[in-house]
């Protein structure tokens, strides 16, 4: 039997999508030697034991230059615009880990 | 003006079939939901007075707008009554609040829940249970609104368990977790009068927060005794330290106030007994290292005693009551009060 369109029941839908940002990838360095790495702890134990190791590695393997460490105060939270701005000022890229 | 409903339409033959789509489209929490058509959800904020573009709060981690328009349809699909929507609104308001850190807490492993403590006249009104059984079922307000929240969580600010919701365990509590508090049966001052807002008003207070852990204590007779359980209780939680909730129920409530305690006194004492050392922290895994000399000082649950909500609710019978952990993000988020049917916008 044919439905009947009139007694359709009509549904709103409960999602939102997210707003769109204006967000712009930087350009993806070519090689890292001598490249100053920022390593950007989120504040969870382990963290910076883990991005301490992993620079290393980056320094032996790919030549990075100077390491600066930085750490968001709250895992929770994004990191402070305070921290942002000194890693931009400091670093050519940034590595940043979730550790626990 | 009222301004039109602006959500996608989905249109589908009849309301069973309307359920088994809710469940298709991912929508639901695993429970059917009641279809939210436009009728229903124009219902609610006709009763409400509230317009459907009007923005309820946001979660600037996702990038998320919560408007009047996707809270109501959230309620709907919980089962909520039109009544019900002012006290979502607040809710949503209080979990949205830069203190709360709702990103946060709704991603965590740590598996917190948002826990409503409902005060005021529209505990009456709306025929919310703050007394028998008050954490557990039976009550269409306390179920409906504390599920609310949590659709408005997976469909609004996508909490999607497994995806953005990666909590370890979750509880019971993430399916609804809303209470009231009894202010009926107590001298104490109700918990949003403490929280500096009118009697008269009625107001939600938004915690993160784990499941609740009952505490026993039936011989105790001075209020010492009964809260030297409450603190126990506090303390083994205490791998971290935060807002600890505790909702105290009448056998035990009725020796505090024998003894003349007020709510400040509760927090004062359990400010000073929820405490274990650092050595047995140490030794039961919750800090970090090997035990040493010095390691005898008392670490407290509580930084200021401020920090602990006490509650009156739970049934008339059993020398019981509760402690309810913060999320394992601890003073990460604080619990924020906001009155019930207040000006959105206003702040």
């Amino acid at each position: 039997m044919a439905v009947d369109t009139a007694e359709l029941l009509t549904l709103l839908d409960p999602r939102v999508d997210a707003r769109p940002r204006a967000t712009i990838r930087a350009p993806r360095p070519a090689d890292l030697h001598g490249k100053r790495l920022g390593l950007l702890a989120n504040g969870k134990p382990n963290s910076e034991e883990f991005l301490a190791v992993l620079g290393g590695l980056l320094r032996e393997r790919y030549g990075v230059g100077e390491l600066v460490a930085a750490r968001k105060p709250n895992a929770s939270r994004v990191a402070p615009d305070e921290v942002l701005s000194q890693l931009t000022a400091q670093c050519d890229l940034v590595v940043t880990a979730t550790g626990d | 003006m009222v301004s039109e409903l602006t959500s996608v339409r989905h249109e589908v033959p009849d309301t069973l079939e309307a359920i088994e789509y809710c469940y298709r489209q991912g929508w639901t929490d695993g429970l059917p939901v009641v279809p939210p058509t436009q009728e229903r959800v124009r219902e609610l904020l006709d009763y409400a007075g509230l317009e459907p573009d009007l923005v309820v709060g946001e979660v600037p981690d996702r990038a998320r707008v919560i408007t009047a328009e996707k809270v109501a349809i959230n309620a709907v699909m919980a089962g909520c009554l039109p009544a019900y929507l002012p006290v979502v609104v607040a809710a949503v308001q209080a979990m949205t609040a830069d203190e709360f850190c709702l990103h946060g807490s709704m991603a965590s492993t740590g598996g917190a829940a948002p826990l409503v403590i409902v005060n005021g006249p529209v505990r009456t009104q709306l025929g919310m249970n703050a007394g028998v059984n008050v954490f557990g079922p039976g009550t269409r307000a306390n179920a409906t609104i504390g599920r609310a929240l949590r659709l408005v969580l997976l469909n609004v600010c996508d909490a999607q368990p497994g995806v953005l919701d990666q909590a370890t365990l979750g509880h019971p509590g993430k399916y609804a977790y809303c209470i009231a508090e009894d202010e009926e049966t107590t001298v104490w001052q109700p918990l949003h009068v403490e929280r500096g807002l009118a009697r008269e008003l009625s107001a939600v207070t938004v915690m993160a927060a784990e499941a609740p852990h009952q505490v026993k204590n039936a011989f105790g007779t001075t209020p010492e005794e009964v809260l030297t359980s409450v603190a126990d209780v506090m303390a083994h939680a205490s791998y971290t330290q935060g807002a600890y909730l505790v909702v105290l129920a009448p056998e035990h409530r009725a020796v505090l106030e024998r003894g003349g305690w007020s709510k400040a006194d509760v927090r004062a004492y359990l400010a000073e007994h929820a405490r274990r050392s650092t050595a047995e922290l140490k030794r039961v895994g919750y800090l970090r290292g090997k035990i040493e000399a010095g390691d005898n000082q008392r670490f407290p649950a509580l930084v200021t005693e401020d920090e602990v909500l006490v509650v009156a609710a739970g049934g008339r019978g059993g020398t019981f009551s509760a402690v309810v952990p913060p999320w394992a993000g601890g003073r990460s988020s604080a619990p924020v009060t906001r009155a019930v049917g207040a000006c959105v916008e206003c702040d």
